[in-house]
Order: structure tokens, then sequence, then C-alpha cells
């Protein structure tokens, strides 16, 4: 009877065992290529270029404010702003689509500490590798995109901050 | 010698169950919109479709620059949000790739396509739809195709199924994985109506 026991037991296991899940995480990019340049208003009317940021890691979310995983990523991102700011690390937000006065609003409810950037005609976006909103690149200081992420993450994880950190070195 | 039969007869329906049949899918009714839901779990990807009212659609279109009537006709379409996930592990898991154009709904005794974001822009007239609402309605939209790489890549976005508000139908969903297709039917699906 106890011959049984073994085989009983084995196909239990295999039974209840899921599919191993995954902890949240960036993807490395195999090819890394240079990001496409750009030049755009901020909030405040002011032109930034993507070339402001060469030397340092930088976070570039693609968003919107109808976007619900974009809503629902963006405190993570404005918890991540205030642990890496002071560590030369740069982040900014790409909204695309949309007029000022309508992220303006948004922003009452989803406070955003870094800089936010108007992609309004949707050019920038279409020149990026970008099929869907939210998407994030990580570009390493030459200014390559290096990590990527498709959908929203916690961006405050000790894990996705370790890995933007490492970049700088 | 009998034992180790014995074993393996055990073992093997085990690993198919595992790999092959453990795919799961779920209908709910959400309580309070009384919208309805089905969402297909396997293996570690996810797929889920959610009914939204025409009067959702139409309503976001509209505050997205369309016209009144461009919406009704989006929003009149059958829209589903679809939320999309691959969470198999990061160093183990392979990529997929959802391509719309390979997803086929079965209605009445008629098998078609979705009808997908290209050929409703190209249905739309210069002055129909201007630039500002064309961009809103391609970022909306799910892409026509996407790859999502293992370790928590995800997104959503509504798809068009074509059809008319309360028509039943069912739909093979459908994404690749190491160069194979895996195909789903999810039946009993209804578009939803307004209330």
């Amino acid at each position: 009877m106890r011959y049984y026991k073994l085989p009983i037991f084995i196909l239990m296991i295999s039974f209840i065992s899921l599919p191993a899940l995954a902890e949240e995480s960036l993807t490395e990019l195999t090819d890394k290529p240079l990001a496409k340049a750009f030049e755009l208003m901020d909030m405040d009317g002011n032109k930034v270029k993507l070339s402001d940021f060469l030397g340092k890691p930088v976070i570039i979310n693609f968003w919107a404010t109808w976007c619900p995983p974009c809503r629902a990523e963006l405190p993570s991102m404005n918890r991540a702003w205030t642990k890496v700011k002071d560590k030369g690390v740069a982040m900014l937000a790409i909204n695309v689509g949309e007029d000022e006065e309508t992220i303006f609003s948004f922003m009452a409810d989803y406070p955003i500490e870094f800089k936010v950037l108007l992609d309004q005609t949707g050019d920038i976006v279409s020149q990026w590798p970008i099929k869907g909103l939210p998407t994030t690149f990580v570009l390493d200081p030459q200014g390559r995109l290096f990590y990527r992420a498709i959908g929203g993450r916690e961006w405050d994880s000790e894990e996705l901050i370790k890995q933007v950190l490492a970049l700088k070195k | 010698m009998r034992r180790y039969a014995i074993i393996g007869l055990l073992i093997i329906p085990s690993i198919l169950w595992n790999k092959v049949i453990w795919a799961k899918i779920t209908h709910q009714i959400d309580p309070e919109t009384k919208l309805q839901s089905w969402k297909l779990e396997d293996n570690g990807v996810e797929l889920e479709l959610i009914q939204r009212l025409p009067d959702q659609s139409r309503a976001f279109f509209q505050g997205r620059g369309f016209s009144s009537q461009v919406a009704d006709d989006i929003g009149k379409s059958c829209i589903l949000q679809v939320i999309a996930r691959n969470n198999k592990d990061k160093n183990n898991g392979l990529p997929i790739t959802i391509q719309l154009q390979n997803w086929q709904v079965k209605f009445q005794d008629h098998i078609q396509g979705i009808k997908l974001k290209e050929t409703w822009d190209a249905d739309w007239s210069l002055n129909e739809v201007n630039k500002a609402a064309r961009i809103a309605f391609r970022w909306a939209t799910f892409p026509t195709e996407q790859t999502f790489d293992s370790g928590g890549d995800y997104n959503w976005g509504m798809i068009s199924i074509g059809l008319n508000p309360g028509d039943h139908f069912n739909m093979q969903v459908n994404w690749t994985e190491d160069k194979k297709q895996r195909n789903y039917w999810i039946n009993d699906m209804i578009c939803a109506s307004d209330l």
C-alpha cells in the first residue's frame, strides 16, 4: 500500500503547482539603440531637449490622463522621484495628445513633481518604439534605450530603483 | 517495475495538465455596473475582456474631439476593454505576441475578424475626424500587434467587435508564443446595451 504514497504525493504537488509568476521588472533591450532626440515644451512653457540629460540615467514615461494604468503607476513614479532625484537620475513624463489645461486639472488629483512634457501632436511618441500607453524607457547616461516597461510598474520598488541606479556605473 | 510504471502513469498526465490544459476562463458580472467580463488565464498569461456600455464609449470619444455622430458609431460597435498581461517569470518565461487580425468572432453562423483601428481610421474623412481625435483613438485602442515580455508587461485598450448592442457571439482569441499560436474560444459573450 505504501508504494502508492509517493506517486499520489507527486500527483498532488503537480496538480496544485501554478506557473511561476513574475516579480515586476524591466526588460533590458538587446540592441540598445540611441533614443530619438526631441524638443518639447514643459508645463511652464520652457523648451526641454532630451540632450539636456546626457550623462545621467533618464526615466521617460509616455502617458495620458485617460489611461487607467498610467494613472495607477503615476503615484509610484512620484514616490520613486523623491528617492532618486538627488542621485543623478532624471525623470520625464511625456503626455500624449492632451493640452495643458487637461493635464493641469489632472495633476490636482495626481500630483507629479517631476517634469511633464507635452507631445500634443503625437509626433514624438510615433517616432519612438511604442505601441501602447503607458510605456516607459530607462536611458543610460549615453542616451541609449536600456530598459523598457510596457504597462505600469511599481516604480518605487527597491528592485526597480536598483536597476536604474546601477546604470550610473 | 510495476511501481515505476504507476509513477510514470501518474506523472505524465499531471505534467500535461500543467503545461497544456492549464487554461481557465472565468466569467463575471460586476454587481454594481452589471457589466460582464471574461478572463482567460494560461500559464502566466492573462487576457481579460470587459464590456463597455455604448454610452461610456460615446462619452469617452466625444470628450476627445469626436463629433457626436462618429462617437455614436464607435460606441454602438460593441466595444470591449482588453487587458493583456504576461506574468511569466522574467528569467524563464517567453514573450508573447498578440495580433488582433488573428482574432475571430463567430456571430450566428458567420465568422469574421474584429474591426481594427486602421479600418476605423481609413473610414473617416479628414473633415470628419480631426488630428487630436485620431491621436486619442490610436492610443486608447488596443494595438493591432504588440509583444509582451515576461516579467509583467501589460497593456489596456479598447477593441471593436463590429456587432450591435445586445448581439451574442463567440470569440477566438490567440497569441503567439515560441512561434506557436495558442487559440482559445470564449463562448456566450454579449455586446453591452445601454441601461
